[in-house]
């Protein structure tokens, strides 16, 4: 950098809280290779502040393995910070990205993850700030080709103006594929670059007509697809601030509520040995305290005991903590926690989701009463003296009974620790449930803004037990999340319009301000309650009908039936559902699934 | 408190120059004892409930000051040889250590005691005038030594918990001489004990 440069922008820094966001330097990041204009210069664009974003493991993997291709090379930014973005603009600077300090503009990609749909007008930001118009229809062939993945990628319309491709799937096997297309056309014209990446299977152009829907494409064997054998290791302290590792991808208990589990599957998992390598690795090169074991469901991984047994030598020695993101609701995974110090700490997380075994079995979130109970028991007996349990509200066919439920739990929970001696406080957070995309409750409404504040109201004002807190979400965060996450194009004027009007950082309750998005609905004509709080006709054409994630219309449809029918549906490890991969794919367990 | 008596006190004395002086410096004992793992060095863990590297920083560096002569003390289980070298090759760009020694005298907080700033404008000079303000607000008590140098002032101080970086930024803002933070650069040269027959700060190795 030049000296005038470093001027420049320890001016800016001088003004902003925690500089330290946008300074890069950490250990793993860079070097930036060699300027020749034959390198294909990705900077990969968290739409979150430093701290979420860093702790990303999407981006850690994408950030190895676009840097491990020899024509490739890969840098960072994140949303500023609304005091940074001010400066940024008072003082005519452009946002630069964190290794080379050339700003967003200057870059051949730039590279979006869509995470969670109150970040989306923080794409906009990043774009705007960084010199990038913000509708490909603007954009010109010296711009950079802007791209984006992650689960919104999968009903991308509101934001899709604002992208010239989608990522459908697995980063690990697309980005190569798009990058070396994007590396073969470099300086060739704009139309020339998205009509190539248009070919590619698993991408997704919107400026682009094409007849079949774009299916998801997925890494089949994980342990020999791309890992990540590195990792950037920030210089201060970030949300997830450890070693990750995944350790499989997909889930297969098959809850009606969950995208994730629905638009990732099928389950692959690694094997224990290739994990404990890989761990063994990135501690050294890392220097980091901890280790997490990340995936939708870390205690169902078949080769958790084996694993353990790998991994416990390498983490003694060098005096490392092994943390898991979440615990299934039973006795066994409690045991398992207690052997592992981290875990000893503060208190369990368990997510029971719904109040009542009815209500479960419609969402078929497969833990029972006794689930539950033995799971409390197993925390109390073990010393630990508090508990947090996640519950959802405004779920299909829900009654009050069921949000009685929620305090039966609660009650039992400070019986079981009384009976075990331990303090026994107990917190209980509601959030609104939100109809997603590819999944069997994509047809229902959301439950309306005044009904989700009633209901939270009513279980908070109605607990009986002092060692019991909760706290429920305000419904407008949850009610805007429901609007984008089945939206069509139209809403991204709306996106548009908003951040022109100052939306930033909307998932952010000290930032979100619902007026603001309600007066820019009302001006742009547009109800938002027919994306929310309208239930579908199972035969309407949805907005994410050409995007096929792998599961059948018609496997969601069935869910959809049983769900209302209270039934069941058993986890895909206990024998193949039919969801749309059997046959499709080598995994094992899915290449010839029966009905 | 503290183990195993096989343990050495490393005092180092080290740079943090170009962006990562804005990097707060509570941030450091962590960042350099990632390094020291990486190097493959074993650090002295403190004992109890939560066990951490054993480290003592010097005075608080303000955010955005770039530091040329910083102490730290850490306790290792081992000190070799080529110790040295390979912690700073697992720093981050901007960190350097220079020196270092085994150490067994006074704690660290009770050595460095002075500090010498340099204090630029960016894009402008500061003279005499910036000299007086600071010499009047500071007082005599804290205040060693002060001059002016190619447009900047330079200052020997004591009273580090009183007299920090932001406490003479300040000094200037308040009486006109620049508009705060954004305007100045400023590098502390060194840290240790003030010698008053040869007017220096005595390093602390």
């Amino acid at each position: 950098m030049y000296l005038s440069e470093e001027k420049t922008k320890r001016a800016v820094l001088a003004r902003v809280k925690r500089p330290s966001r946008y300074i890069g330097g950490e250990w793993g990041s860079g070097p930036v290779k060699d300027g020749n204009n034959n390198i294909l210069r990705v900077c990969y664009a968290f739409p979150d502040v430093y701290e979420v974003g860093m702790s990303y493991l999407g981006y850690q993997i994408l950030y190895s393995l676009t840097k491990s291709l020899p024509y490739a090379d890969a840098e960072r930014v994140y949303a500023p910070w609304p005091d940074m973005e001010e400066v940024l603009r008072s003082s005519h600077c452009k946002l630069w990205a964190l290794e080379s300090k050339r700003p967003v503009c200057d870059f051949d990609v730039v590279g979006f993850t869509l995470q969670y749909e109150l970040s989306y007008t923080n794409i906009l930001t990043i774009l705007d700030l960084g010199g990038v118009p913000l509708r490909s229809e603007h954009r010109g062939d010296s711009d950079p080709i802007v791209i984006a993945g992650g689960p919104g990628a999968l009903s991308p319309e509101p934001v899709a103006p604002f992208i010239d491709a989608f990522c459908i799937g697995d980063g690990e096997v697309l980005v190569p594929d798009v990058m070396n297309v994007l590396h073969e056309l470099q300086g060739r014209p704009r139309n020339e670059k998205l009509l190539a990446l248009s070919k590619i299977s698993g991408v997704y152009v919107p400026q682009i007509q094409v007849s079949d829907p774009v299916r998801r494409r997925i890494a089949e064997d994980l342990d020999s697809s791309f890992y990540h054998t590195d990792m950037i290791v920030p210089n201060t302290g970030i949300v997830h601030d450890r070693v990750a590792v995944q350790v499989f991808k997909g889930c297969t208990r098959g809850c009606r509520f969950c995208q994730a589990g629905m638009i990732d599957r099928p389950v692959r998992e690694r094997s224990a040995s290739s994990v404990a390598k890989q761990i063994d690795t990135l501690l050294k090169k890392t220097g980091w305290e901890e280790v997490g074991l990340l995936s939708l469901a870390t205690c169902d991984w078949t080769q958790l005991d084996d694993a353990f047994k790998k991994i416990r030598p390498i983490l003694e020695g060098n005096k490392v903590k092994l943390s898991l993101p979440s615990l299934r609701v039973d006795a066994f995974s409690v045991n398992m926690a207690a052997g592992l110090e981290s875990m000893r700490k503060g208190g369990l997380t368990f997510a029971p989701e719904a109040g009542t075994q009815r209500l479960r079995n419609v969402i078929n979130k497969g833990v029972s009463d006794d689930d539950i109970d033995s799971a409390l028991e197993a925390t109390f007996s073990h010393g630990w003296d508090r508990v947090k349990l996640y519950f959802m509200m405004g779920l299909p066919t829900e009654t009050e009974e069921d949000l009685a439920g929620i305090h039966d739990i609660c009650d039992r929970a400070v019986s079981i620790a009384r009976r075990n001696k331990r303090r026994g406080d107990i917190s209980a957070s509601l959030a609104g449930f939100v109809p997603k995309a590819h999944t069997p409750f994509q047809w229902e409404a959301q439950l309306d803004r005044a009904s989700l504040r009633e209901r939270g109201r009513w279980v908070k004002n109605n607990i009986r037990n002092r060692k019991v807190s909760l706290t429920y979400h305000e419904p407008e965060q949850t009610y805007l999340e429901g609007v984008f996450a089945r939206g069509d194009s139209r809403l991204a004027d709306a996106i548009e319009e908003a951040w022109r009007r100052g939306a930033r950082f909307d998932g952010w309750t000290e930032h979100f301000n619902f007026e603001r998005w309600s007066e820019v609905f009302r001006d742009l004509e547009i109800d938002p309650d027919s994306y929310a709080c309208r239930a579908r006709a199972l035969n309407e054409k949805l907005p994410w009908d050409h995007i096929n994630s792998g599961v059948s219309k018609a496997f969601l449809m069935h869910e959809r039936e049983k769900a209302f029918a209270g039934e069941r549906t058993r986890d895909c490890r206990e024998g193949c559902n039919g969801c749309g991969w059997q046959g499709y794919t080598n995994v094992r367990g899915c290449s010839n699934g029966q009905n | 408190m503290y183990g195993d008596a096989a343990m050495v006190r490393i005092r180092i004395i080290f740079e943090k120059k170009g962006l990562i002086s804005f990097l707060n410096h509570q941030d450091l004992p962590v960042l350099f004892s990632r390094a020291a793992k990486r190097a493959g060095l074993s650090m002295e863990f403190t004992q109890g409930f939560s066990p951490h590297p054993h480290i003592s920083l010097g005075p608080p560096l303000a955010s955005g000051v770039e530091g040329c002569y910083e102490p730290a003390d850490f306790w290792f289980n081992e000190w070799g040889g080529t110790s040295l070298e390979v912690w700073n090759a697992a720093l981050p760009e901007g960190l350097k250590i220079l020196e270092c020694a085994e150490a067994d005298g006074p704690a660290l907080a009770k050595s460095a005691v002075a500090a010498v700033y340099r204090i630029c404008g960016l894009g402008f000079e500061l003279g005499e005038k910036a000299k007086t303000v600071l010499q009047e607000s500071v007082g005599e008590n804290t205040l060693y030594a002060a001059s002016v140098d190619c447009g900047c002032i330079v200052l020997a101080v004591g009273d580090l918990e009183h007299c920090s970086a932001g406490s003479l930024v300040k000094i200037l803002r308040e009486n006109g001489i620049c508009s705060g933070w954004p305007d100045l650069f400023i590098v502390r040269e060194s840290v240790g004990s003030w010698d008053a027959v040869s007017g220096r700060v005595l390093p602390l190795i």
